[in-house]
């Protein structure tokens, strides 16, 4: 009988060794391939950031001079939303919180030019990690009243990578009247 | 011994903590939120009417996952919160109006996001060209738009489009629009 109530108790004993294990967490993974480390020496893996989207107002006017802000499209107004805190309203630049495919979207309202006889762009270039990445041709209009211009496009990314915009503004003849937006949207998510 | 089973069935009786229990469950397949629809006759764009009009009566729909867009009142009703990506194209028919008034004071052909009846700064001034003549050889320009909003449940989501009458005669046809748009957070 003692025999059957001890081996019960090493049952028991077992089982509630077995209970009593903590839930699986995630950032107690042993990563680094070495052997005997203890739970509080592990470094913990930084999550994932998986949602990412964020859009920034600019409200102008705002004459675009070459040579202004450092080139890049600075000082936004406000945020809409930014889900990852991925981007800076007050320095432009979006840096990406995880590697990923992004989507960008631009919005520009600009009054148009006077200069019937030279209608010119605005040039606006996406900017990564301060390089010149790609170039868009914003078409400005003519005569008064406001027209919109914008594009979307797609990027891959690494994590802290930095996306910005850079206006190309030229002025028309006669008279160089400069570029001026009214309203900018810059927005952009991460697809996958 | 007894102590030793009794400490055993107290180490048993320890209640287990609902919080750690898994409780994800897997989103099922298809079930995001995405609307894409088609207009396709010409309208007339002139609203001399305040606020212009409304882009309803779409002609078909390509896609309306979760039946979240009407094409009948052209209103997307936002099914969870979140980040959506709207897009928008709209083929305009070019004015023949070659009047001094209308060389100098170009008009835009305006379409305005409208959240819960309301419009948002998303508003879109697309050019309207001058050339072309309409009976003949209509010119057409095509234009388009994409918004990123951040909306809430049961918010209402419409179009709304308005330009200058040119003429008595002469409006700028609005010949073809589509509407899309999916959830993207």
């Amino acid at each position: 009988m003692k025999k059957y109530l001890l081996l019960l108790g090493c049952v028991f004993l077992v089982a509630n060794v077995f209970a009593q294990q903590p839930p699986f967490n995630q950032k107690d993974l042993n990563t680094s391939g070495k052997k005997d480390i203890r739970p509080e020496k592990l470094k913990p893996i930084e999550p994932v950031v998986a949602k990412v989207a964020f859009s920034a107002l600019l409200i102008g006017p705002r004459e675009l001079i070459l040579g202004v802000d450092g080139n890049i499209l600075r000082r936004f107004t406000r945020m809409e939303f930014n889900e990852g805190n991925g981007f800076d309203a007050v320095s432009g630049v979006f840096t990406a919180p995880s590697a990923g495919f992004y989507c960008l979207v631009l919005n520009a309202d600009m009054p148009n030019y006077g200069c019937v006889q030279d209608p010119v762009p605005l040039g606006m270039y996406v900017m990564k990690n301060n390089l010149r990445h790609q170039l868009f041709h914003l078409p400005v209009g003519y005569g008064s009243g406001s027209s919109s211009a914008g594009f979307v496009t797609f990027i891959q990314l690494n994590k802290s990578d930095k996306v910005s915009l850079s206006p190309l503004p030229l002025g028309c003849s006669p008279g160089g009247q400069q570029p001026v937006v009214s309203q900018v949207i810059f927005s952009g998510y991460k697809i996958m | 011994m007894l102590s030793f089973i009794l400490s055993f069935v107290l180490l048993f009786a320890a209640p287990v903590n609902a919080d750690e229990l898994i409780t994800e469950q897997a989103v099922p397949a298809g079930s995001r939120p995405v609307f894409s629809a088609e207009m396709k006759e010409r309208r007339t764009t002139d609203n001399s009417r305040r606020g212009g009009e409304l882009l309803q009566g779409y002609t078909r729909v390509e896609k309306n996952e979760g039946q979240v867009f009407d094409p009948a009142t052209g209103i997307f009703t936002v099914p969870a919160d979140g980040v959506y990506h709207l897009t928008g194209r709209f083929t305009i028919g070019c004015y023949q109006c070659r009047t001094r008034e209308f060389l100098d004071l170009p008009v835009s052909f305006d379409v305005t996001v409208m959240k819960n009846n309301s419009p948002t700064y998303h508003r879109f001034m697309f050019p309207v060209d001058y050339t072309g003549m309409e009976s003949i050889n209509p010119n057409k320009r095509a234009h388009e738009f994409n918004v990123l909003l951040q909306l809430k449940a049961g918010d209402q989501i419409r179009l709304r489009y308005q330009s200058k009458k040119c003429s008595p005669e002469k409006d700028a046809y609005l010949y073809e629009a589509t509407f899309s748009g999916m959830q993207i957070n």
